[in-house]
């Protein structure tokens, strides 16, 4: 059985399934930033991305490059059905540590 | 429409900072490191486009912010076994160089005894040596030479490339030697920095035409 997901590993896969055909560095970063209300470093988000890739969790590939970015390509990222399992395992065991914690602290 | 821009229109507008920009090309792995550069660039001409001060202090964040999680990665990518290898020969070579200078050293000390210059050189020497080996290091931790710019011309990364390390490393000696009156060492500790020249030269140009690096060697 894979090894659960890490916290930040879920926020970032929870943010490249939002943005569907649109999940790229940028992107993400701003959707973890808005829907996550939390900053994080792009360096952070794409070696998370690499991590997961290398595990078969995600898989990218390149856009067109555009002058915008320095003629650089984009690079889109999707969840793989191995990382969709993976991902609603480890959800899942999150809620079930944090069940019945609702009442914390206890009275 | 920020996608529209021309290159002539992006060339007209302020760039990101350079540094900033070059140490995130260091540290960030080939497999991603495109895409991150274009992320921000493409960041920087959105917030640009709200604010007419160009936004330097928001792209060092995001380049600072990143450095410690690339540092790890690389550190992870490299594997303890090829780290511990890698480290070894840059020690290996340091120590190699060591033996080496400590002829010019004690010419040097002999040469600065009768002019009572010798605690001076040795604070500098001893800088030298520190650097030195901070520097070796520090490239066996990143496990990477400077990376080149592919876009660059090959005279543009000789001078960002090579130049800085190739003074750094005999400009101190030199300076040194020079300072303390050694003139007879001159020819000798010339004859030594232009080789070390022409290595680096040959390494520069190896680099820069067969983007021979070490993360690709290992």
């Amino acid at each position: 059985m894979p090894k659960p997901l890490g916290e930040f590993e879920i926020t970032v896969m929870a943010a490249v399934m939002h943005l569907g055909d649109e999940a790229y560095g940028a992107r993400i970063q701003s959707e973890i930033e808005t829907r996550g209300n939390r900053t994080a470093a792009i360096g952070a988000i794409y070696t998370t991305l690499s991590r997961l890739e290398s595990k078969g969790l995600v898989a990218s590939n390149l856009g067109e490059p555009t002058a915008v970015r320095g003629g650089r390509p984009k690079r889109f990222f999707l969840i793989t059905p191995k990382g969709e399992t993976v991902f609603r395992n480890s959800v899942a065991s999150l809620g079930n540590m944090l069940k019945g914690l609702q009442a914390w602290p206890a009275t | 429409m920020a996608s529209n821009l021309t290159p002539r229109d992006d060339a007209d507008r302020p760039e990101t900072p350079r540094l900033a920009r070059l140490l995130l090309r260091w540290l960030a792995p080939s497999g991603f490191r495109e895409a991150l550069l274009g992320d921000l660039q493409e960041q920087w001409h959105g917030r640009l486009a709200q604010s007419r001060k160009p936004p330097r202090a928001w792209y060092w964040r995001q380049v600072t912010g990143s450095v410690p999680t690339l540092i790890g990665f690389r550190l992870r990518a490299v594997g303890a076994w090829r780290f511990g290898l890698l480290a070894l020969s840059y020690l290996i070579g340091f120590v190699a160089i060591s033996a080496w200078d400590i002829s010019i050293s004690r010419a040097l000390v002999g040469s600065l005894a009768a002019q009572d210059a010798a605690p001076s050189l040795i604070v500098l020497r001893s800088i030298y040596f520190v650097l030195f080996g901070l520097g070796s290091v520090v490239a066996a931790l990143l496990a990477t030479p400077l990376a080149f710019d592919k876009r660059w011309s090959l005279r543009t990364n000789l001078l960002v490339g090579v130049a800085p390390v190739f003074l750094l490393i005999n400009g101190l000696l030199l300076a040194s030697a020079l300072a303390a009156g050694a003139f007879d060492l001159m020819p000798y500790l010339l004859f030594r920095s232009a080789l070390m020249g022409v290595m680096l030269l040959l390494a520069g140009i190896a680099v820069h035409k067969f983007r021979i690096t070490l993360d690709r060697l290992i």
